[in-house]
């Protein structure tokens, strides 16, 4: 049965609790299937850091360890380990969910998503939202509303 | 839509008798000497109601009775049996037969006989029109103190004699369905069936046979004719929600609904004519399908005689608290509470928050708060745990707010949160108390 979808989109390494609560609210408020995307924040520094871990671990003669970063074997454990909790924490609540990990952070890769499902509401975790650059060209070019999420309420303090 | 009727009798003379009797009536009526030609054209075609004799050449009128009444379960049967033959007339009503005729007859009594099923039938139709109403939300109520929501009463009460087809259109949750309804009640077809389909939440087979009916054997597990909406909606007024979600194959039959006022069962080979209003509803922007292929110009042309845009509720901050306490009275008795009203605390937060879900949201988060709140006002401590954690903003791509919108909101947001203080506000914004009243009022 076609029905329409929330797309949530984090990344992978911020504290998953905050923004996956507020999607999980708002997809049963609205009675829609949620569709998790969580972003890898990718790029040369993240493969540097890869490498840099590699040799500290083989010049302390942990070459097995050295080995796994570099075949980024620990990568897809704790990207199963990352699917299954938020599932789990889906079920938990009866909701409907789809999780998508370690997509490249782009633009694109969202617009693809929001081109092929029916979505309702895109919403942005707040690290996403801090993503100034990503936030303007999204609500640039999304066809549906994207709800951004700030830490800390609107408040106004009178001098 | 023409009321047909099948005779089935293998004397001449009195097929033609009851024939040219039900013409003069304005009934659609055919005929035909024997059983088995009478069944075929019931399976190729859709009659209200057959009169069949019992005894026929070929297939007899119980065997044709029993027949139809598996094909064609809403083709209502008056068998016309032998003289005296009381037997017959009991086997005939024992296998369903909806009436019968002993022979011989008058004219008159088989024509008040039929108009009878006639008026039965529609009395049928209003039944199953009424039950699909009845699953619905029974009571009616428009909150609206914001100026744009007054707007949009407006028009729906400047337009409620019409008949055009209208177009609703705005996020989810705003309220779509329950004006769909308003226009239905305020319209001259208000004492008729109002009918609803989403057309998201079916498969494209489905959705046609929903909505066109269809005939026996038309496709897998079509065990039985079947009535669509559109014909059950005769004379009263069909609710499409969600209609970008019709497929290509679907919207080009719905754009011969509304232009020629005639469609085809699935499966069938006669075209029903109909008297329908359409209202349809989306949460897309259909321009935009338009230039993507996905939804026809000519379509939308058709349904947006009449187009309604109702605004999110952030951007009608002020119908929030009336909502509020109207949910707020709606959902206490069933859970058994005496809650008066909301803090101020409490308020503020509900005025900040932007709504996603709109309308929906809001409604949902009220009705959490009053399971939850022990005290006798709401408290920001029922409420979800988001609001308060952060602030949430809903951007509508392609839809700029002009700086004046901006500067209003943002105006009233500071003299709500110094509890209506307009001198500390106009102070603390860096205007006049008079720049500051005129920007409210402009609101107004």
């Amino acid at each position: 049965m076609p029905q329409q979808e929330i797309l949530y989109v984090g990344y992978r390494d911020e504290d998953l609790d905050d923004g996956i609560s507020y999607a999980m609210y708002l997809s049963n408020m609205l009675g829609e299937r949620l569709r998790v995307i969580l972003l890898s924040r990718g790029g040369f520094g993240r493969k540097l850091s890869d490498l840099m871990s590699a040799v500290t671990f083989a010049e302390a003669n942990e070459h097995e360890t050295a080995k796994r970063i570099l075949s980024h074997e620990t990568d897809s454990n704790e990207a199963a380990a990352i699917q299954n909790y938020v599932m789990q924490k889906c079920e938990g609540e009866g909701i409907e969910a789809t999780v998508h990990i370690g997509l490249e952070a782009t633009v694109t890769v969202i617009m693809n998503f929001l081109r092929q499902k029916k979505v309702d509401l895109v919403l942005l975790s707040p690290e996403v939202t801090e993503s100034r650059s990503m936030l303007k060209k999204l609500v640039k070019s999304s066809p549906r509303p994207v709800i951004t999420m700030a830490r800390g309420t609107r408040t106004f303090i009178p001098s | 839509m023409a009321f047909r009727v099948l005779v089935a009798e293998d004397e001449d003379i009195t097929r033609k008798h009851l024939l040219s009797a039900l013409r003069e009536e304005k009934y659609d009526v055919e005929g035909t000497g024997n059983g088995l030609d009478a069944l075929g054209m019931i399976e190729n075609d859709s009659f209200d109601v057959l009169i069949t004799d019992i005894k026929m050449p070929r297939m007899d009128g119980l065997e044709l009775l029993a027949k139809v009444k598996n094909i064609s379960p809403e083709t209502e049967v008056i068998v016309i049996t032998g003289f005296g033959s009381i037997n017959s007339a009991v086997d005939a009503m024992k296998n369903g037969a909806d009436d019968y005729l002993p022979k011989p007859f008058d004219l008159d009594e088989l024509v008040l006989k039929v108009n009878r099923l006639r008026e039965q039938k529609a009395l049928k139709r209003e039944n199953v029109a009424l039950k699909t109403y009845l699953g619905m939300e029974e009571d009616i109520s428009v909150v609206a103190v914001s100026t744009s929501m007054k707007k949009v009463l407006d028009i729906i009460r400047r337009i409620q004699e019409s008949d055009a087809t209208v177009l609703l259109t705005g996020e989810s949750g705003v309220g779509k369905n329950l004006l769909a309804k308003v226009i239905h009640f305020s319209s001259p077809r208000r004492e008729r069936p109002f009918l609803s389909l989403n057309c998201a939440t079916f498969t494209e087979d489905l959705l046609a046979s929903e909505l066109f009916g269809h005939e026996k054997g038309a496709f897998t597990g079509a065990m039985a004719q079947k009535q669509g909406l559109m014909e059950i909606a005769d004379s009263g007024t069909l609710y499409l929600d969600e209609i970008a979600e019709l497929s290509p194959n679907l919207q080009a039959k719905l754009l011969k609904v509304i232009e020629e006022k005639e469609f085809y069962r699935v499966g069938g080979t006669r075209p029903i004519h109909v008297d329908v209003r359409f209202l349809a509803a989306t949460n897309q922007n259909l321009e935009k399908a338009i230039a993507g292929g996905s939804f026809r110009k000519d379509l939308y042309y058709r349904l947006n005689v009449m187009e309604i845009y109702i605004p999110p509720l952030r951007e009608r901050k002020k119908d929030i608290e009336p909502l509020s306490r109207f949910f707020l009275a709606k959902h206490s008795p069933g859970y058994r509470k005496r809650i008066k009203g909301f803090s101020r605390e409490a308020l503020q937060i509900l005025r900040n928050y932007s709504y996603p879900g709109n309308v929906r949201e809001l409604e949902n988060i009220v009705e959490r708060a009053v399971i939850l709140e022990k005290s006798p006002t709401i408290t920001p401590e029922s409420l979800p745990q988001s609001l308060k954690l952060f602030q949430i903003e809903t951007l509508e791509p392609g839809r700029v707010k002009p700086l004046e919108e901006i500067d209003r909101e943002y105006a009233r947001d500071v003299v709500e949160m110094l509890g209506g203080n307009k001198t500390e506000a106009a102070r603390l914004l860096g205007i006049s108390r008079t720049s500051l009243w005129r920007m409210l009022k402009e609101e107004e």
